[in-house]
């Protein structure tokens, strides 16, 4: 968001308006300056003019927050579940040599006398692609279920700059074009 | 298979209790089945009252009405509803928070409650834009 903002007057709504807005939507880590400069930006390019296009644009802002909230979670599941496979396979190697070292001290003239040498697996390192696989599987049912909510409030806020455009053409040109930038930036930045 | 005796003493001693009996009790009671309380239509909350008042003679002003019509105030309750899933949302997602987010019968948890909600979202959505184009 590099674009200079408008005075403050320009680009909230009607006090009597936040009033009914009430504080905005955030969960635990997420800033609320944040929120306002992402409503400000959006309401700076969609310029509401009545509360009908106010109460829209808060609709469109919300359900972008929402989206941009669920893409995080879905990409924290997602490495939570990558970093989860790397240390279960670091524990299967380490148990896998304690197993021989036991095997060793057991018996350890049988190992001379036959001379095996068991086949060490090459280790992999925590960016092999091996991990975000099994992450994938892993996560399988939250990541679909994420990925439904993310369409449902994509669906939602189409919806919206829909009944945008039966109050106003160019409101919802406007919204349309400030939000197609913020998921832009949203998709550079990921 | 239960005896007679075990089910006549069971049903002397239900006899025996009459419920919650203060004002406080009774009120808790009535609200042991209520898990969030979207179901409830929001005009008949007092809570909301005044917030829907409001919206409602911003939107009659907006539209050029003199006094706030039905279709007004059906849009700002529709309004507030989806204000208040969104909020229900937040706290919902806020409290399943913490270290063992991850854990999978937690999100499965969390993911059951979240599409729930849509339910009633759409509903919203829907009766707020029908009421915006009877504005």
């Amino acid at each position: 968001m590099k674009k200079a903002l408008a005075p403050s007057l320009y680009v909230d709504p009607p006090p009597a308006l936040q009033r009914v807005f009430g504080d905005p939507p955030l969960i635990g880590g997420e800033r609320p300056e944040v929120y306002v400069e992402f409503f400000r930006f959006i309401a700076y390019d969609a310029a509401p003019t009545d509360t009908i296009g106010w109460l829209l644009v808060k609709d469109a802002v919300d359900l972008s927050w929402e989206i941009q909230r669920e893409r995080r979670i879905k990409a924290s599941i997602i490495e939570s579940k990558r970093s989860l496979a790397f240390r279960q396979y670091e524990f299967s190697l380490i148990r896998a040599r304690c197993e021989r070292e036991l095997r060793y001290h057991e018996s350890p003239d049988e190992n001379e006398v036959n001379g095996e040498q068991e086949p060490q697996p090459v280790p992999m390192s925590e960016d092999n692609p091996a991990f975000l696989t099994a992450a994938y599987n892993d996560g399988s049912f939250d990541i679909d279920a994420i990925d439904r909510r993310i369409a449902f409030y994509e669906m939602r806020r189409n919806a919206v700059l829909r009944e945008m455009e039966r109050h106003s053409e160019s409101l919802s040109r406007r919204t349309r074009d400030a939000l197609e930038v913020l998921d832009g930036e949203f998709s550079e930045a990921e | 298979m239960t005896s007679d005796r075990k089910i006549t003493a069971n049903r002397n001693n239900a006899k025996k209790s009459t419920g919650p009996r203060t004002t406080a009790g009774r009120d808790a009671a009535r609200r042991n089945a209520r898990s969030h309380g979207l179901a409830v239509a929001i005009g008949g909350d007092p809570v909301f009252h005044e917030d829907i008042e409001a919206l409602a003679k911003l939107l009659a002003e907006s539209a050029g009405m003199k006094s706030v019509s039905e279709f007004a105030r059906s849009a700002a309750e529709a309004s507030i509803d989806l204000l208040r899933i969104r909020k229900f949302r937040t706290r919902l997602l806020q409290s399943h928070q913490g270290p063992d987010t991850a854990a999978p019968d937690r999100l499965t948890e969390l993911n059951g409650k979240l599409a729930k909600l849509e339910r009633y979202e759409r509903r919203a959505y829907s009766r707020r834009n029908r009421a915006l184009r009877g504005l």
